[in-house]
């Protein structure tokens, strides 16, 4: 017995150094990376890709929008158009379902959020092909981020913005995007003093069509994420707390559930942590909230979360200037770092 | 060398871990930039998940074996900078219909009004990484792969079979797949070099499923019985199936070249490199060790003694027994008394008083006879140690396999220098050690075919089953766990990646088809997300959501399309998929456009696209109205008066129509009072006069007084005479006569008399 464990373990090691020590050619999947230089005038707040990843949306505190599209021709993307979006730096930019056509939700520190719409007659780059067809202005504060509801909700959209409030916004004719109707206007925080300065609101719809529309909230200086759903009477609810956190949230993301019996909502915080919730619906009026350990790689403050397709690689991104991706070990559960994606400045003495 | 536009060509990096640049030399375009320090890389640092807990981190420090990605314009400017200081961060989106496309961007923290220190320089660069596409080659590969999965789930699903015969079948099928996976191998030589690293993966594939195949697929034992009429005796197959293994990989897997040239004109006493060649041909059981006796044997210079003893070595090595399905028995004897042989012999040189010669000789006895110390250390790799071993013991049965093979890794000296295990040895080991889950999890540096195929195999051969998914025991939990089934996860894995691919996008869906618990997930998640240009792309996307019963999913891409087409003016097929859809709401967007549209030009035309539209009475009242008009017109102008009247009094009453619309039908009523009175008959009935009275009054007078003004300053521009039309306000005047006139009409002849004469 002692000599086959002692077998066990020398394989194992074998295993481990194999992969430890040598630098083994391992076969992966080969990427191309392809770098576009967006020409704003100063720096991007956001970058959106279309339903189809065909096309991308960038906004910038230049308060100009621009819209890329992929040319299968020239193997690059290519604007479409650019245009003044807003009066202030635009903070956030959504595509709607294409079933709604070709619309985007801008959001901005001027307090306002706008919809344009695209007008497929006019030609590219003309500065005209997307024409704003509202202005929302209920906001007192910066709106910080806003987001079009999935698809099967209807044309609906939330913002959530620097007055501690989430504004839920729907076009009850999805053919007349300049009514758009508020339904909802819920205060975020509990702390009703010095709204302003709590900042850092985000949001993410649930994806998931099976279950109550619900929305996770990134209350910023509050150290919390919060969920809120519809309740019985459609109204919507605080209705749990995503805690863990010892500082500000800067990015919450709920992942597709891919039709999981439970949901992942990832938070990136300025506590340098990345953190992973899991909520399995048992409870009868709730989840059971179960927070993986945290993933402190970044070692400094990490800005952005956001889950792929499947809800099965998570990204995250910070103040070191690296892209990390994790996935869930099959065998222990546990989320690990795949890869690491950063910039290195290349040696001076490289031939060019 | 300067680059003038913005746009960089594709620089291909590894996404997951390192690998060796070589096989990326084909499409790695020199870099270039203006100025040194415009120069930026990405690298890639890649942590390794072991089975250990904690990770290995393993980061490239010499320079070549950097992953390097050169971008222009630069990223940042310097490579020391502390973003904690600046306003400035990375940020990150996944592409919404890829597994791992992403574009990382640098980006603002906050609002330029909020900051004030303004950067000399907005470094406003977006970054997009996406994996290559699919390589085309593999195409006919992957269709041909997907019939054999296929037929692996025919066999799998015939339940009257008994479970013998189900093997069987199954054992036919992954031999098949070795068979398209050697004919792909061969196609890939015959390209050349330009398909090197694809040759390379594939021939590493064939490699590891031929050897699963002899390993795991034939040797059945609880089927023993059964299966022995089949593949006769397992013991000496194994023997025999690994030996033609070795032969056919062993110098894939550990090189050895030797150019016989060399030993033309060899003293057979002295030199070593001509035994060194000869122990190395006889370890691998390489019949060329007898061609490089016959080479020896031919230099008339030797002693005889030397030619008699190389004789002997030829005729044991010649007559060495492989197993070639006689009777387990007869075979077994006749190994013994070869091994006696060889060991008699032995005896004799051993007493000899030249010490090198037959030290040589003995040597080759001991390999002959499968000395494990001496196989060992006289090896260049634990695989050629085995395999040497396999050969001399060709009675072997899989566990005693099993345990060698152990026995060769152990002792084998990995940290030797230059002697470091490569993946495939890895894999190889892990499979011969039977761990086969933690082997294929290891082939996924091989390729995601291999992983998908071979777990597929091995499940349906009930080799592999389910990991428990535990969650971590750190966090507060409810003990939940779920299974993870290793055949699905492994098949989603490798679809999901054709999923954006312009060809093969099919073929994912068709896999997920084959999965059962997330298989449709799948399906509902990237179905919607494919995107179409055309209507047979459109119908195929279609189908496989009518196929596996994803309705809602259905009808958002035809409300994708229905609405594509509204914006491109492409009413009918827009009606079409709106219909299709049960999109009420955008079909009475376009029947108001419709509507609209004749309101302001009183032109018809459009209505004539309305013919090509099947309608029934299940299909929405908008699209009836739309259709009944176009009818109402066409009858005028055949002159079917009765059938007119019948058709616009229906649509008024209706009151589908909104109320912008109502003049219009009203007006519409005009010709038909007109035709009554030249020809001095009833058309409208009293009850229609009513109806049209109390209308025109609510339009005037009444409610829709506004709505009335509205739709004649929209109809006045068409209603002149040089267009054939009365003015709008005459027309109006007309017509409240009109329907006077006719109510005495009807008053003086009775409605009964109308039609009388009118055709109809």
């Amino acid at each position: 017995m002692t000599e086959f464990l002692f077998k066990e373990l020398m394989l194992h090691e074998f295993l481990r150094n194999s992969v430890q020590k040598k630098k083994i050619k391992k076969k992966t999947s080969l990427m191309a990376v392809q770098a576009f230089e967006s020409s704003h005038d100063d720096l991007i707040h956001d970058v959106s890709y279309d339903f189809y990843g065909k096309r991308l949306a960038t906004c910038s505190s230049d308060q100009r929008v621009k819209v890329w599209e992929y040319s299968q021709e020239n193997s690059c993307w290519e604007p479409v158009d650019t245009w003044k979006a807003h009066e202030g730096s635009v903070l956030k930019v959504s595509w709607a379902h294409p079933e709604f056509g070709q619309v985007i939700a801008t959001c901005s520190f001027d307090r306002t959020v706008r919809i344009w719409e695209e007008q497929e007659h006019e030609s590219r780059n003309s500065g005209k092909r997307w024409t704003e067809k509202a202005v929302l202005r209920e906001s007192t504060g910066s709106v910080q981020d806003v987001e079009f509801a999935p698809n099967y909700m209807g044309l609906k959209f939330a913002t959530c913005a620097a007055d501690g409030m989430l504004r839920i916004y729907e076009a009850l004719e999805v053919n007349n995007l300049a009514q758009w109707t508020l339904m909802e206007e819920i205060s975020i925080t509990t702390n009703t003093a010095g709204k302003e300065s709590d900042g850092h609101y985000c949001l993410s719809w649930c994806p998931s069509r099976s279950t109550t529309p619900m929305i996770v909230i990134g209350c910023g200086k509050e150290n919390c994420a919060k969920i809120f759903r519809q309740d019985s009477t459609n109204r919507w609810q605080a209705f749990e707390i995503l805690e863990g956190h010892t500082n500000t949230v800067y990015d919450v993301s709920w992942a597709p559930s891919m039709g999981r019996a439970y949901h992942l909502i990832a938070t990136a915080s300025k506590d340098h942590n990345v953190r992973i919730f899991k909520l399995v619906d048992n409870k009868k009026d709730g989840f059971d909230i179960i927070l993986a350990p945290e993933l402190s790689d970044h070692s400094v403050e990490v800005w952005k979360v956001e889950w792929n397709v499947t809800g099965t690689i998570l990204s995250s991104s910070g103040d070191d200037g690296r892209v990390r991706l994790w996935k869930c070990l099959l065998q222990s559960g546990e989320w690990k770092c795949m890869s690491t994606i950063y910039y290195d400045r290349q040696p001076e003495s490289m031939e060019m | 060398m300067s680059i003038s536009n913005n746009r960089l060509p594709d620089v291909p990096f590894t996404f997951q871990s390192e690998r060796s640049h070589s096989d990326l030399e084909d499409f790695i375009p020199t870099p270039s930039s203006p100025r040194n320090n415009d120069v930026g890389v990405f690298r890639l640092s890649q942590i390794i998940i072991s089975d250990n807990e904690e990770p290995f981190i393993e980061y490239s420090e010499s320079s070549d074996e950097k992953q390097l990605v050169y971008l222009n314009p630069p990223y940042i400017q310097e490579n020391d900078v502390d973003w904690s200081e600046t306003n400035k961060t990375l940020g990150v989106k996944f592409k919404p219909n890829s597994r791992n496309n992403l574009i990382c961007y640098l980006m603002g923290k906050a609002p330029q009004e909020e900051y004030e220190e303004k950067d000399d320089r907005p470094d406003d660069q977006v970054y997009e990484f996406s994996p290559f596409d699919v390589n085309n080659n593999r195409a006919a590969f992957y269709n041909e792969s997907f019939m054999r999965i296929l037929k692996a789930v025919e066999c799998d699903k015939e339940q009257k079979n008994p479970r013998v015969l189900t093997i069987t079948n199954l054992s036919k099928v992954y031999w098949d797949y070795a068979k398209i996976l050697e004919n792909h191998v061969e196609k890939l030589k015959s390209q050349g070099k330009r398909t090197y690293t694809e040759l390379n993966t594939f021939q590493n594939i064939l490699i590891i499923w031929e050897l699963c195949g002899i390993i795991y697929i034939n040797p059945k034992k609880e089927y023993h019985e059964e299966l022995s009429r089949i593949f006769q005796n397992s013991y000496g197959r194994l023997s025999k199936e690994l030996t033609d293994w070795s032969n056919k990989y062993l110098h894939l897997l550990d090189p050895f070249e030797f150019d016989e040239t060399n030993f033309i004109e060899v003293n057979i006493q002295n030199d070593d490199d001509f035994w060194r060649c000869l122990r190395k041909l006889v370890l691998r059981g390489s019949p060329r060790a007898i061609d490089l006796l016959d080479l020896a044997l031919n230099n008339e210079d030797e002693d005889g003694f030397v030619v008699e003893y190389l004789m002997q070595i030829k005729q044991m090595i010649f007559s060495r027994p492989q197993y070639r399905q006689k009777e387990f028995d007869k075979f077994s004897n006749f190994f013994r008394e070869w091994s006696d042989k060889i060991k008699g012999f032995k005896n004799e040189l051993l007493s000899q008083r030249n010490e090198n010669f037959p030290g040589n000789i003995i040597s080759i006895c001991d390999i002959l006879l499968g000395d494990t110390e001496f196989i060992l250390e006289n090896s260049s790799s634990w695989i050629e140690a085995l395999m040497s071993m396999v050969i001399s013991h060709p009675l072997w049965d899989v566990q005693v396999l099993s345990e060698k093979a152990r026995e060769c890794l152990y002792r084998w000296p990995f940290n030797k220098e230059n002697n470091e295990p490569k993946t495939l040895d890895k894999i190889i080991a892990l499979f011969f050690h039977r761990d086969l889950e933690q082997g294929i999890k290891y082939c996924e540096d091989i390729d995601e075919w291999l992983v998908a195929h071979l777990s597929d195999m091995f499940k349906k051969f009930e080799l592999i089953g389910k990991i428990r998914f535990q969650s971590h025991r750190h966090i507060k939990t409810n003990g939940s766990t779920t299974d993870v089934d290793i055949r699905e996860f492994s098949l989603l894995n490798f679809a999901e990646s054709f999923v954006s691919h312009h060809s093969l996008w099919q073929l994912a869906f068709k896999y997920f088809e084959l999965c059962e618990t997330y298989g449709k997930s799948y399906i509902a998640e990237h179905i919607v997300r494919i995107p179409f240009d055309n209507e047979r792309k459109l119908s195929k996307i279609l189908n496989i959501c009518k196929h596996n019963g994803l309705d809602f999913q259905a009808k958002t891409i035809l409300r994708i399309a229905g609405k594509r087409c509204l914006q491109e003016k492409r009413y009918v097929s827009s009606i079409k998929y709106f219909m299709d859809a049960g999109d009420t709401a955008s079909l009475e967007v376009i029947f108001r456009i419709f509507l609209d549209y004749y309101t302001d030009t009183g032109d018809l035309s459009m209505f004539n696209q309305l013919e090509s539209v099947q309608l029934d009475e299940s299909s929405p009242d908008s699209m009836k109205f739309l259709s009944r008009y176009r009818q109402f017109h066409e009858l005028m102008q055949s002159r079917f008066y009765q059938k007119a009247r019948i058709y616009i009094m229906e649509l008024i009453r209706s009151q589908i129509a909104p109320t912008t619309f109502l003049p219009v039908l009203v007006l519409n009523t005009l010709p038909l009072f007109r035709v009554a009175q030249q020809n001095n008959t009833v058309i409208l009935t009293n009850a229609d006069n009513f109806e049209i009275l109390r209308n025109l009054y609510n339009l005037v007078h009444g409610m829709y007084q506004d709505e009335c003004v509205n739709c004649l300053e929209r109809m006045r521009s068409w209603h002149t005479y040089t267009n054939g039309y009365a003015d709008i306000d005459e027309k109006l005047s007309v017509l409240w006569t009109a329907v006077n006139n006719n109510q005495l009409v009807v008053y003086k002849y009775g409605e009964a008399s109308s039609s009388c004469w009118i055709s109809d």
